[in-house]
């Protein structure tokens, strides 16, 4: 499926997600993300991906940029979800939405590992517990609760002024709250952010709603996202396979009983037919129904595949140290992570209906 | 047939939940989570207000349910404290019982029950921990144990040790019971830390390095040890169904009370078929795990245990609390991944490998069934 300079790409990041990412990927866990890794993220231009070289990025298109988060997720999906936080939710939308400062300087920052930036997108995500921030007598103020990297420099985040919602781009001015106990990408910073201030006032990004621009920037980061399900699927359904080859229980290996062989042979499988689906989609022109579609069901296999892999290693598969639960934990907080379930279920069936449907 | 609970059970059921909701408080449940410590002040609450009773198996079982509809971690560990009292219960020599089954009924002291090792888990009948005759009244035990519960704070553990060596072909055969104290010469536990979940209950990796045990610390017949496994597997998975009903209904807790909340909150979240279904999907696994286990129960708890049963509610129910934990941390979003809710997530899959992986279940529930039936075929021939 994947060209020759593609299959050079991944190899290469393979690789580097082995050797370098692999051996700390407990310690992100413990730890968050070290100056360490940023500076090796930098150096291997990872981190401004997605950005045009003329902005210190990598160019990457969307199905190198999936290479890229499909291999670091194999052995940290923290780091992945972290690295498609920068590019997905801050840097294309400054691309696509931004001024030429904004560019320049954030997208700068960001690839030189300077500063991070995050999304904050709560606002279309069905929550009771949270709030709108609005803006009066040019004050933001307000407290967003769920903010992941909560201690980036840059926020993306949707205020309300007089009834009308703006998506805008603030430099500091929100203090962090305490940090959330959270259920998984642990290495990523997850805490409310509360804000009192002017600042960035002026840096309004895009001119149309900002509710829907967010649901837009969470509708463009779909093959991100698939490719980071993908990566943690595929790792852990590989460890399952190995360990059952070499863990025996009544004799035999446990990759010699039907039922558990038929199982991680059918996640496989079904793992082989959606990596070539979401290469062909990420090769093609973007469509929004293949898109979303792809990463629904990604999602869902990744949710799948961490379960069974924690079953076949049993007690020690609900161990930490064994870098299996962490996919349990993750592969649903990327789910609940993801956008609005309902929302996208609903915009997928009406692009199948060519109706509006789902109502009831 | 008669699928009623007495008055006097729903009485104590109310008790029992008010405990855990006055006890089970966010910051203690916050606190032994994240530090992975024991909560020994709420099990001697727990033994204090009489919460825990042999002698009334339905109350335990509804406290186990109840405990772990709110908290898991906090429940089990201050009910597993007598871990495998029924071993020597139904096999204790008078000695036995009055050493150390009477202390571990009034939560004096504290018992685990020790039969996984770090290469046989499902297969109980690989364990390599030997028992080897000193012919003076003496044996000498090497080997370790893994994933023990209680194993760094038991006073005692119930141990399948093998005591003589391996038939190949009967390799359940030659198993034995024993009871090591902790204070024995040559034992030592290592607690074992980063568990996914459940993280209040102790767990341990236990090594016997020549530790003596005497002859009065075998339970039972030599020999037989397996077989008591076995048959305390028929009275462990219950409670363990018990804990997956409680973790389901503590996940439905958390849908009900969310979707009321949105809809008071003016979101027609409620309105929609979708949340309609899966109210109703979720009910109804739970209301079914439930019955199976208070069937399996009512047959144990009247000496008439039946595998099968057992199997069945074990299996059913930890599958449902999984299910359940996932139908609702999917319906909460991201309000859920921060909540008490994320931590019942994490609890709930230990059901479905502890004390029996559910596909031990499937296998023992099969195995019954054509066993029977073929005895039944060769009746008819």
């Amino acid at each position: 499926m994947l060209n020759e300079e593609l299959r050079f790409l991944k190899q290469t990041i393979y690789d580097f997600s082995t050797k370098e990412i692999a051996p700390k990927a407990l310690n992100i866990e413990e730890n968050g993300i070290d100056s360490d890794i940023i500076f090796r993220m930098v150096e291997m231009g990872f981190m401004g991906a997605v950005a045009p070289t003329e902005y210190d990025g990598s160019a990457l298109d969307n199905a190198g940029y999936a290479v890229l988060l499909e291999e670091i997720a194999k052995n940290s999906p923290s780091l992945a979800f972290y690295l498609m936080i920068q590019n997905s939710f801050v840097i294309m939308p400054i691309l696509k939405y931004g001024s030429e400062e904004q560019k320049r300087i954030v997208i700068h920052e960001i690839a030189k590992g300077e500063a991070s930036g995050t999304l904050i997108y709560s606002d279309i995500l069905d929550t009771v517990d949270d709030q709108i921030l609005t803006i009066k007598d040019g004050k933001i103020s307000g407290t967003k609760n769920y903010v992941m990297n909560s201690s980036g420099k840059y926020f993306i985040l949707n205020t309300n002024e007089d009834g009308k919602n703006r998506l805008l781009l603030i430099k500091s001015g929100g203090s962090k709250g305490k940090e959330h106990a959270k259920l998984g990408f642990r290495g990523i910073s997850f805490s409310p952010v509360s804000f009192d201030t002017t600042a960035g006032l002026s840096d309004y990004i895009g001119t149309g709603d900002g509710k829907k621009l967010l649901s837009e920037i969470i509708d463009n980061s779909a093959i991100a996202m698939s490719a980071i399900a993908l990566g943690m699927s595929e790792s852990v359904i590989s460890k399952a396979i190995e360990y059952s080859k070499v863990r025996y229980a009544f004799g035999y290996p446990l990759a010699d009983f039907q039922p558990l062989a038929f199982a991680m042979s059918e996640t496989y499988g079904e793992l082989n037919i959606m990596r070539n689906e979401l290469y062909r989609i990420a090769t093609s022109p973007l469509d929004l129904q293949d898109a979303l579609t792809i990463k629904h069901n990604l999602i869902e296999l990744a949710k799948k595949s961490s379960k069974l892999a924690i079953q076949i290693h049993g007690g020690y598969g609900y161990l930490e140290d064994f870098g299996i639960e962490k996919f349990y934990r993750d592969s649903m907080f990327l789910s609940v992570l993801s956008g609005n379930r309902v929302a996208e279920l609903t915009a997928i069936s009406n692009m199948i209906f060519g109706a509006e449907v789902a109502k009831i | 047939m008669d699928f009623s609970i007495s008055p006097e059970l729903e009485e104590f059921r109310n008790k029992v939940r008010s405990f855990a909701l006055r006890e089970f408080t966010e910051e203690l449940k916050h606190k032994h989570d994240e530090e992975e410590s024991y909560p020994e002040e709420i099990r001697k609450k727990v033994f204090k207000d009489g919460l825990v009773d042999v002698s009334k198996p339905w109350e335990m079982l509804i406290t186990m349910e109840e405990f772990c509809r709110v908290d898991p971690g906090l429940g089990l560990s201050s009910i597993v404290s007598l871990f495998g009292n029924e071993i020597l219960m139904f096999h204790g020599s008078d000695y036995q019982r009055e050493k150390y089954l009477e202390k571990v009924w009034k939560g004096d002291l504290i018992s685990g029950f020790a039969v996984t090792e770090p290469n046989a888990g499902s297969d109980v009948a690989g364990i390599s921990s030997y028992m080897k005759n000193n012919g003076d009244g003496t044996w000498l035990l090497n080997g370790g144990k893994m994933f023990i519960t209680n194993g760094t704070i038991a006073d005692i553990f119930l141990t399948l040790v093998r005591s003589s060596p391996v038939d190949v072909a009967k390799k359940h055969h030659g198993l034995s019971m024993v009871i090591v104290e902790k204070n024995m010469k040559g034992f030592s536990a290592n607690k074992i830390k980063g568990k996914m979940g459940v993280r209040a209950t102790n767990t341990g990796e236990l090594s016997f390095d020549n530790v003596v045990i005497p002859e009065s610390n075998i339970v039972g017949e030599i020999g037989k040890g397996f077989y008591y496994v076995m048959e305390f597997f028929n009275i462990s998975r219950i409670y363990v169904a018990a804990q997956a009903v409680g973790i389901a209904q503590g996940a439905l807790d958390y849908i009900l009370n969310y979707v009321a909340v949105n809809k008071k909150t003016g979101n027609d979240m409620a309105d929609k078929e979708l949340t309609s279904f899966l109210i109703a999907e979720v009910t109804t696994r739970v209301e079914a795990a439930r019955l199976l286990t208070y069937r399996a129960a009512s047959l144990l708890f009247k000496f008439t245990p039946d595998p099968v049963a057992t199997s069945i509610a074990k299996y059913y129910a930890a599958e449902t609390a999984t299910y359940a934990t996932e139908k609702a941390m999917e319906l909460l979003g991201i309000d859920g991944v921060t909540t008490d809710l994320e931590r019942l997530y994490r609890d709930a899959k230990i059901t479905e490998i502890w004390e029996g992986t559910s596909e031990i279940e499937k296998l023992t529930i099969a195995r019954m069934l054509i066993k029977n039936k073929i005895k039944e075929v060769e009746q008819h021939a």
